[in-house]
């Protein structure tokens, strides 16, 4: 940090479920532009060819010691003693979502990259990801500050997927902290993944997502999930978000998890594929790797069967299963997979069908918001945005929407480019739309004939009040402006009381009237201590409460008016979100 | 007149073989004259560095010699702003060029790099079924295949498309040709990519009969597990002096005493498909 306590240089870590990279940029007059900014991509990880990522993965022993990470640890997997509780842990940033919604259907995602079918529900997915972010932070700092720069100067972002809850933000967030980074959300930002990769489009020169008055959808085609978000440029050519992100577990994982049950699994045997999997690992890696590529190279217009060479060690595998009398093939396994164009097409068609499904949704509703229908513009980025056919299908079935589809230069990169423009300048959104209806229970005016008699109270001005009214701060898909807190002042019910106490509440409805109605829930309390001024008249006693609202988190302060001392709320977001 | 030949050599140490140190001293010159003018840039621009720095310096002491009383205080903070902004530039600037990071333009590579191997895996691959269908080829033959192809996609200035064509046989089908030069159609694309932004290389050169080295080979399917080098399969994919993107892929045979080893580092042996001489240079020594 300077001495005006400004950052020096920023940097993004896209930590992902397959795969984590980092990247940054200096701050300075000659970077202001976006899209003249100069961003530097790490790619130089240890144990591993040159490369912006290395996997989200570690290695840990029988009494959960890291033993490795990052690629070493899927490397070393292979000389692991067989029977000593060690275990690789993969895709455990899937696992920080909730559990008890719609993930639990889910659950087995499959390592891209890597061939390794995961559970998404571990338990210690937290504890994982501050072991993984422990690593991957320690390598970023250790780069950054080597050159010109001071561990004080960074100004951190971590991405995150738009259709994670608060909870879950907040989760990431705290493992963050954990891992090392500060604990300041001025010095620790955190990103949505595909607002990042709007503005790596708008830093590539796409001036329409500048222009004012453009509206704009970002499908960030991931490998385990699709998150989509929408934006409306405002006059001065920042962005609103139009409609609240949406997604789904629609990635091509599921097409991975197919080529390993419907292809290589009736080819060689469930049973055998299941060994390798279980004992064996590493042998497939090259192999789906190679499929991954295969899958990137499938069009519309192939004619061709898609073939996958085998990995070495998993065709030696092959070999020892079958000289085990374990295979029954009659001859040697071959050195490569053919798919034919129909099954891969299939194949394509059950991911592709679920990404178009959300996105014509979500399309459906940003035409409701903004009272428009037409003339949108769709950007597709994340790694399943590279496959030439999910690109075909998608302007194909988008033909007959008056939308332009648009697809960077390097759809794979665009999420963690842009989460440094990002932490460059948050400013650069102005609002986002609320995933629920937020607010205070409180008494309000009684309104007889509307109010049930059972909460009426009388309070110390003889005043008919009803209890436990719902007092909607921002209500569910209302615009957030970070930059202007919504704020409220309240008075005591009692003439002899000493504190207030606030009940922050939460709930899908947009419009609540109480706060114990089905669906609202308590999300926090704050306290306020009125104790140094009961000498005040009662009705001159006053509270103060506001809520600020940024991308990713909320938080509110409340004061007593004549004491002016504020409080802050901590507050712990509920999972049920 | 001729040079004379040394007769020293240099035992590399990654494969235990004799190099004459000619061929080293004019590999290690090669390289020195590549890298030179990048060094000279580097010096050049640590200099400047340098010299910036120390102004800012000089004048924040000044500035801070200024700081007498409270009157001071407004062009105090003015001049710190500025002196804070010039810091900030130049740190920019050494980060730029001394941060180590790769721009976005060199991060193109990556995606180059894919496209190689996708291009070998799916239509290099798919042409070695389409020609070998019905022949009950072997792994080796199959990879023999592979490794012709790939010899004139890339191991010589241009797409040697007729080389590749003529190797079809004169009985190939029409669809047959037509895939080959597709195939060199994209391969000239490709190599038109890797030829902007940082300097690549396809790397060939391999040294016959000994284990593959991990770190920079891997082997192909149908190889002789833990083996002895007998071809490559397709190159390495090398950027900047020796970032490597792709492994070169190879074919490992298992090791049979009367196989002779060829002194250039290159195939000899007579099953092994005939690939022409390598445009690199010779052998590592590090």
């Amino acid at each position: 940090m300077n001495g005006m306590g400004q950052p020096r240089v920023v940097a993004a870590i896209d930590f992902g479920t397959h795969g984590t990279g980092f990247a940054w940029t200096g701050i300075s007059q000659d970077n202001g532009e976006i899209s003249a900014r100069h961003v530097s991509f790490f790619e130089d990880w240890p144990h591993q060819l040159s490369y912006p990522k290395t996997r989200s993965a570690v290695l840990l022993d029988a009494q959960g010691n890291l033993l490795s990470w990052g690629s070493r640890a899927e490397a070393d997997m292979a000389a692991m003693p067989k029977g000593s509780g060690w275990r690789l842990a993969v895709g455990f940033k899937m696992g920080l979502r909730d559990t008890t919604s719609e993930t639990t259907s889910v659950v087995a995602a499959l390592g891209a990259q890597a061939g390794i079918v995961l559970d998404a529900r571990a338990k210690d997915a937290y504890l994982l990801t501050v072991l993984c972010l422990q690593q991957v932070i320690a390598v970023a700092r250790d780069h950054i500050t080597r050159g010109a720069y001071e561990d004080q100067d960074i100004r951190w972002c971590l991405t995150v997927p738009a259709i994670w809850d608060h909870y879950t933000r907040d989760l990431l967030f705290k493992a963050a902290v954990a891992a090392g980074l500060p604990d300041d959300p001025d010095r620790l930002l955190l990103c949505q993944e595909p607002a990042a990769a709007a503005l790596y489009c708008v830093a590539k020169g796409e001036a329409l997502l500048s222009t004012p008055g453009t509206r704009f959808m970002v499908v960030d085609a991931g490998g385990g999930t699709v998150d989509i978000t929408s934006f409306q440029v405002a006059e001065d050519g920042r962005l609103n978000e139009l409609a609240p992100a949406t997604g789904a577990f629609a990635g091509s994982d599921f097409i991975n998890r197919a080529f390993l049950d419907d292809v290589l699994g009736e080819q060689f045997g469930t049973g055998i594929m299941g060994r390798i999997i279980n004992e064996q690992r590493a042998a497939l890696v090259s192999t789906m790797e190679a499929w991954e590529r295969a899958k990137r190279g499938f069009s519309l217009e192939s004619r061709e069967e898609l073939v996958i060479p085998l990995s070495a060690p998993l065709y030696a595998t092959l070999l020892k299963e079958q000289l085990a009398g374990r295979w029954r093939g009659g001859e040697d396994p071959a050195t490569e997979v053919v798919i034919s164009r129909e099954l891969a097409t299939s194949l394509f068609d059950k991911s592709v069908d679920a990404t178009m499904t959300h996105v014509t949704q979500h399309l459906a509703e940003m035409r409701t918001i903004s009272g428009v229908t037409g003339g949108e513009i769709i950007v597709l980025v994340g790694g399943f945005a590279e496959s030439p056919y999910l690109r075909a299908t998608f302007t194909e079935r988008m033909a007959g929407e008056s939308v332009r589809v648009v697809i960077p230069e390097q759809p794979s990169v665009a999420v963690l480019a842009g989460a440094v423009h990002f932490a460059y300048d948050p400013s650069v959104f102005l609002s986002w739309r609320a995933p629920f209806t937020l607010g205070i229970g409180v008494a309000k005016s009684f309104e007889p004939g509307k109010d049930p008699e059972s909460r009426k109270i009388t309070n110390f001005a003889g005043r008919q009040l009803c209890l436990g009214r719902f007092d909607i701060f921002v209500a569910n898909r209302d615009a957030l402006l970070p930059d202007e807190p919504v704020t409220r002042t309240y008075h005591p019910i009692a003439e002899d009381q000493t504190t207030i106490e606030l009940s922050l509440l939460s709930t899908a409805r947009r419009d609540p009237r109480y706060a114990d109605e089905p669906g609202a829930e308590s999300v926090a309390s704050v306290t306020i201590d009125l104790s140094g001024t009961m000498d005040v008249p009662v009705e001159e006693r006053e509270v103060e409460v506001a809520m600020y609202f940024a991308q990713t988190r909320v938080r509110v302060e409340a004061r007593n008016v004549h004491t002016n001392e504020p409080v802050t709320v901590d507050i712990e977001w509920r999972a049920t979100w | 007149m001729a040079k004379p030949v040394s007769r020293v050599q240099l035992l590399a140490e990654s494969n235990g073989q004799y190099i004459p140190i000619d061929n080293w001293l004019s590999w290690a010159e090669d390289q020195i004259a590549r890298h030179s003018a990048e060094i000279d840039h580097l010096k050049r621009q640590s200099a400047e560095v340098n010299a910036q720095l120390a102004i800012v310096r000089s004048e924040l002491q000044a500035t801070v010699a200024l700081a007498k009383g409270p009157a001071e205080t407004a062009e105090l903070k003015h001049r710190m702003r500025e002196l804070d902004q010039r810091l900030n530039k130049i740190l920019a600037l050494v980060n730029d060029r001394l941060g180590g990071g790769q721009n976005e333009q060199g991060m193109l590579h990556h995606s180059h790099a894919q496209e190689y191997v996708s291009l070998v895996e799916q239509h290099v691959m798919s042409l070695m079924r389409q020609v070998l269908q019905g022949e009950d080829a072997t792994p080796m033959e199959k990879a023999g295949f592979v490794a012709l192809v790939c010899a004139a996609l890339f191991d010589s200035p241009q797409v040697r498309q007729e080389d590749l064509i003529r190797n079809l046989g004169p009985n190939a089908p029409a669809s047959t040709v037509d895939h080959a030069r597709d195939i060199c159609t994209r391969a000239r694309a490709l190599r038109g990519k890797v030829a902007d932004g940082r300097r690549q290389r396809w790397r060939f050169d391999f040294t016959y009969g000994v284990g593959l080295d991990a770190a920079w080979q891997e082997p192909w399917a149908g190889s002789f597990p833990d083996g002895l080098v007998d071809f490559v399969v397709c190159p390495a994919y090398v950027v900047d002096s020796d970032t490597l993107l792709v492994k070169q892929r190879v074919f490992t045979i298992m090791p049979h005493p009367d196989k002779a080893m060829s002194p250039q580092g290159r195939a000899t042996h007579p099953d092994a498909p005939a690939v022409p001489a390598s445009t690199d240079g010779p052998d590592e020594v590090d």
